[in-house]
């Protein structure tokens, strides 16, 4: 039987310090894919990946566990990918210029190209809209991460960032909004 | 981040419509059934919402396009600190290492709270009793054979005080009379060797009375017969003193 991630973390508490690796395995991939989808780089994610649960493990007393554990981590990730992201001096549009999906190195092809495979279309197209995406404003693209990719409710992601459901629908209207016009001025700039 | 040289990309739809929650919770099915039907009915006559919704379940598919592989196995290196390595060395001890160890502590930090209250612990027929008065208060606890010694009054105490007390002096007063009978025995021992002494004292006077009896009486006889024999040689007409 599973154990749940309120056991996991009573036991690490306890000294078993081993099964704080059930926490990182079972929320790694989550967590991943939000700092991936938030930095837009591979080694940016994998490096607030590592933050999150180190600082997750260092103040595990501190989770008092009247929200989700999940909760709290994704609240730990996003601030991660916050800082960040203030660091980053306009240097996010280059790097999407240059990186695939998973951060690597890739060249921008010409997708009016006849000789442009299917997987070439489908790999520019992700392309378009990770540039896109990464153009929103962070708090905007945050919800709309959440909501796409993790399968978060509006209550959900309103319990992460401390904000009322109302706030959350209305980002997330705003982003939605400002993500299809992106996309629409990317696809005619190509 | 917000830049100024982009200009901020938002479609206006004339006649921009109030239902933007209701269109987000219909578009990500978070509407109550209630919620559902009143919005479908008002996609029927609001032509801003219904170009809104087909563009947003557009921007959706493009959002599916980004699938990520799954994340790099997370490597973590937590630094234990001592009280967990410790914590961790515990945990590995069987079971009655580890309440032997635990009563073991217990009776050291015992022994010390004892010993800082000024305590005292008496070991007398199979019972080992602990007393202890500290800064005027007084409290004591009792463990061992005796069932009813769990704790002890202060006239309880004082009674086991005197009882030793009274214990000791009949000790001290054997002892002392123990000590009298072998004084006696070596006072009755000089006594007699001081008659012998006595005895032996006079037994040389004797002696010595005897020798100077013996030595005027020896003087004596040595008189005569040097006046003897002085008078023999005048008899015989000096010889020697013509010889010289």
């Amino acid at each position: 039987m599973d154990l749940s991630d309120d056991q996991i973390i009573e036991r690490t508490l306890s000294g078993e310090t081993e099964a704080f690796g059930l926490l990182v395995r079972r929320w790694e991939n989550p967590i991943y894919g939000l700092s991936l989808r938030m930095l837009g780089r591979d080694e940016d994610a994998r490096d607030v990946c590592q933050e999150t649960f180190l600082a997750a493990y260092r103040n595990l007393r501190k989770f008092r566990g009247d929200a989700k554990f999940s909760s709290w981590l994704y609240r730990i990730a996003l601030n991660a990918c916050h800082t960040r992201l203030r660091r980053q001096d306009n240097g996010f549009a280059q790097s999407l210029d240059t990186e695939d999906d998973d951060g690597r190195r890739v060249e921008f092809a010409d997708l009016s190209s006849e000789s442009a495979s299917e997987a070439m279309l489908r790999d520019q197209r992700a392309l378009i809209l990770r540039r896109a995406l990464q153009a929103i404003p962070a708090e905007m693209r945050q919800v709309i991460v959440m909501k796409e990719y993790e399968d978060l409710t509006f209550a959900e992601i309103a319990e992460i960032l401390q904000i009322p459901v109302s706030t959350v629908k209305s980002r997330l209207y705003t982003g939605l909004q400002q993500l299809r016009a992106r996309l629409d001025h990317l696809r005619s700039a190509l | 981040m917000k830049r100024k040289d982009q200009p901020r990309m938002q479609y206006r739809v004339e006649g921009d419509c109030d239902h933007k929650a209701a269109l987000i919770g219909y578009l990500y099915d978070e509407a109550t059934a209630s919620e559902r039907t009143a919005f479908e009915l008002h996609l029927h006559e609001c032509s801003v919402c219904s170009e809104e919704l087909s563009a947003f379940r557009r921007v959706r598919e493009d959002l599916g396009s980004w699938q990520t592989v799954a994340a790099p196995r997370t490597e973590i290196s937590i630094a234990r600190s001592p009280v967990e390595v410790f914590r961790e060395l515990i945990r590995m001890l069987p079971v009655w290492t580890r309440a032997a160890a635990t009563t073991a502590i217990a009776a050291i930090l015992l022994i010390i709270v004892l010993s800082v209250s000024r305590a005292h612990i008496n070991l007398r027929e199979g019972t080992i009793t602990f007393g202890a008065n500290a800064a005027g208060s007084q409290a004591s606890v009792s463990m061992g054979a005796a069932p009813e010694a769990v704790s002890l009054t202060r006239e309880d105490i004082e009674r086991m005080i005197d009882a030793r007390t009274t214990e000791v002096r009949a000790s001290d007063l054997q002892q002392i009379e123990e000590l009298r009978t072998r004084l006696a025995g070596l006072d009755a021992r000089l006594a007699a060797a001081d008659r012998g002494a006595m005895r032996l004292r006079a037994e040389v006077a004797n002696m010595r009375a005897e020798q100077r009896a013996l030595l005027a009486r020896g003087q004596s006889t040595l008189g005569e017969w040097l006046f003897a024999v002085n008078g023999s040689r005048e008899a015989w007409g000096g010889e020697d003193e013509r010889d010289d």
